[in-house]
């Protein structure tokens, strides 16, 4: 739910604000509530890591139910440095812009709306 | 010679890997030579990415399992007849692109990033095309766009690419974080990414906890997705970005952006929709998409009539192209498949050839704005006739490729025969002529009549940006005259398409 929320926020961030930064701001925060999102999924209450030990290996079952799922947590890890170098790409342009223009509103810059 | 199960890798890493190197060597080495190492690379990719098809042409299904790990629980590069085929239209223009770049950047600076850029953007194209792996490809998806990012705001001294790649990066980022998000919720409902187990899955119903819900929730992730791969492919509400990029990229990325970058969208849309969710024929959703690619048609073409920027309205073309391979993708029966991807390689290599020849024009006279330009037939013989050959072609004049493809469209729309279909068909037509007005205005402009400005010492491009163009149009001729030979292409991919049973069986099986 609270992901729900925050992609709502980010969205409003992005479609809504003037300011480059804040633009980017609002990515960070879309990427990252994605990310929970994804998180969510896998989590269990009282879960145990994803590591089979001699103890579980011989209960195989119960560790099956209180695993928990470690596949979201690889995607989360890889989607974080996607995000990264998308943030780093996008702040480097708006610092160019800034240089060229000497604003970071977008109504201001000639074509960039949005 | 390498064993087929390893070419995919061998696509993937080739360009990757001359990527990396171009960084490092660039201080040490000349322009001239960063662009034929690039150039060298492609074309070694190239020749794989054949080698790759003709053994998946007769309907084989080549695996590589990465690391050895079975299908559900690994990663999996699988190649059919599909995505075989989107390969090679993909290498290909890129391979063309690269010689034509070596010419036209000789006066740009950072060259090495250039390439190097380039050749990421490939290697994430085809790991678009060749992965059978959700996750993967959306990693690949992102891959190619960061590159194409930084592309478009190569020429970091101008204006107009610094603010378009800063739209196309917020715009492209928003896209792929839903494309993920669908991703994820697919995985939670069904507890994979392989993309044959989803569609085994799909089929069987077999939902992870025995989500009961799952049959509300799919139709909604299948949106999302459409959506994010929408926005890549410029469908048209979410097409905004694509007339301020395209046209502020160096031509040649120009010509790959517009020419393969959005087909790989298309791509996306197609994997999703037959081989994921195997949606058959004449099913609803289908319609949607196919409506969504008329309403694009529609309004990129009068859009396309109204611009002045040579670049800016082939643009607006391509978007409006899109539209016709996505009414051809949404027909959903044999025969509009065969013409929406047969349209598919043809608008890559006629778009392709366009924006080149576009981009010889911008680097011999400097000027974008049709209105200046003027009498440059007479300096610029060999550009005007590629410049026909692309516009007639694009336009679907006779005996060019565009109009075989079009006209397999518009036959497999009106023998279904039903009423809806043949006013969008009627629409294609009209669009049509709209293409053939925009390119006769564009051609009036440039090639004939009177300059408004001083061009008397304009002269012909040099060969190496001349020969992938002549390479193109003679491809444009030869496909217009014998369609028999893009057919034969195209069939075993739209086969594969249609009949995804295989693909499921021997990836999950092998």
């Amino acid at each position: 739910m609270i992901c729900m929320v925050l992609v709502a926020i980010s969205m409003y961030c992005i479609l809504c604000k003037r300011n480059l930064i804040k633009i980017v701001i609002g990515l960070t925060v879309l990427g990252d509530s994605i990310n929970l999102f994804l998180i969510c999924l896998g989590y269990k209450f009282g879960g145990i890591p994803p590591i089979i030990t001699e103890e579980y290996l011989r209960n195989l079952p119960v560790f099956f139910t209180l695993a928990v799922d470690p596949l979201p947590q690889a995607f989360v890890l890889t989607a974080i440095v996607i995000n990264m170098s998308i943030t780093a790409l996008a702040l480097a342009l708006a610092v160019k812009i800034y240089q060229y223009y000497g604003t970071l509103d977008a109504t201001k810059i000639r074509r960039l709306k949005g | 010679m390498i064993p087929s199960e390893w070419l995919p890798v061998a696509i993937i890493i080739t360009p990757l890997v001359t990527g990396f190197l171009l960084i490092p060597l660039g201080p040490y080495t000349s322009k001239k030579f960063q662009g034929f190492f690039a150039t060298i690379a492609s074309f070694l990719t190239f020749v794989f990415t054949v080698l790759l098809f003709l053994k998946v042409i007769d309907g084989t299904i080549v695996i590589h399992k990465m690391a050895g790990w079975k299908a559900p629980f690994g990663i999996v590069l699988v190649v059919d007849a599909l995505n075989g085929f989107v390969t090679m239209v993909v290498v290909g223009i890129v391979m063309l692109a690269t010689v034509y770049s070596i010419e036209y950047m000789k006066h740009d600076t950072g060259l090495s990033y250039y390439y190097s850029l380039l050749m990421l953007m490939l290697s994430g194209m085809v790991g678009v095309t060749l992965t059978g792996d959700l996750f993967n490809l959306f990693v690949f998806l992102e891959i190619a766009s960061i590159a194409a990012y930084g592309l478009v705001a190569f020429r970091l001294t101008e204006l107009d690419p610094l603010e378009a790649g800063f739209k196309y990066c917020i715009m492209g980022a928003v896209a792929t974080s839903f494309i993920l998000l669908a991703i994820g919720l697919l995985y939670g409902l069904l507890g994979t990414v392989n993309m044959a187990d989803m569609a085994e899955k799909l089929k069987t119903g077999n939902f992870l906890y025995g989500a009961k819900n799952g049959n509300i929730i799919l139709p909604i992730i299948l949106a999302v997705l459409i959506w994010g791969f929408g926005i890549k492919a410029a469908v048209v509400p979410m097409h905004t970005w694509l007339p301020d990029a395209h046209p502020a990229a160096p031509s040649p990325i120009s010509a790959i952006l517009s020419g393969v970058f959005i087909k790989v969208g298309v791509y996306a849309m197609i994997r999703v929709l037959f081989t994921i969710y195997g949606i058959q024929p004449g099913n609803c959703l289908l319609f949607y998409v196919m409506t969504f690619g008329v309403i694009t048609m529609v309004f990129a073409g009068f859009l396309a009539l109204a611009q002045s920027d040579v670049k800016r309205m082939l643009a607006f073309s391509s978007i409006m192209n899109i539209g016709y391979i996505l009414f051809g993708v949404g027909i959903g029966n044999f025969l509009g498949l065969v013409g929406g991807l047969f349209h598919l390689l043809n608008h890559a290599i006629l778009k392709a050839l366009l924006f080149l020849a576009a981009g010889s024009i911008i680097h011999q006279t400097g000027i974008r704005d049709m209105r200046q330009l003027g009498g440059l037939g007479r300096k610029m013989p060999i550009t005007l006739t590629v410049f026909v050959i692309g516009g007639f072609g694009i336009a679907g004049v006779p005996p060019l490729n565009g109009f075989v493809s079009k006209w397999i469209i518009f036959k497999a729309a009106i023998e279904t025969g039903q009423p809806i279909l043949i006013f969008y068909v009627v629409m294609g037509v009209v669009m049509s002529a709209v293409a053939v007005a925009y390119i006769v205005n564009a051609l009036r402009n440039i090639f004939f009549g009177e300059s408004k400005i001083d061009l008397e010492n304009v002269e012909e491009s040099p060969p190496l940006m001349l020969i992938p163009m002549v390479i193109l149009s003679a491809m444009v001729v030869i496909l217009g005259i014998f369609p028999q030979f893009g057919f034969n292409l195209v069939e075993p991919a739209v086969k594969a398409t249609v009949f995804p049973a295989s693909y499921i069986h021997q990836v999950l099986g092998g």
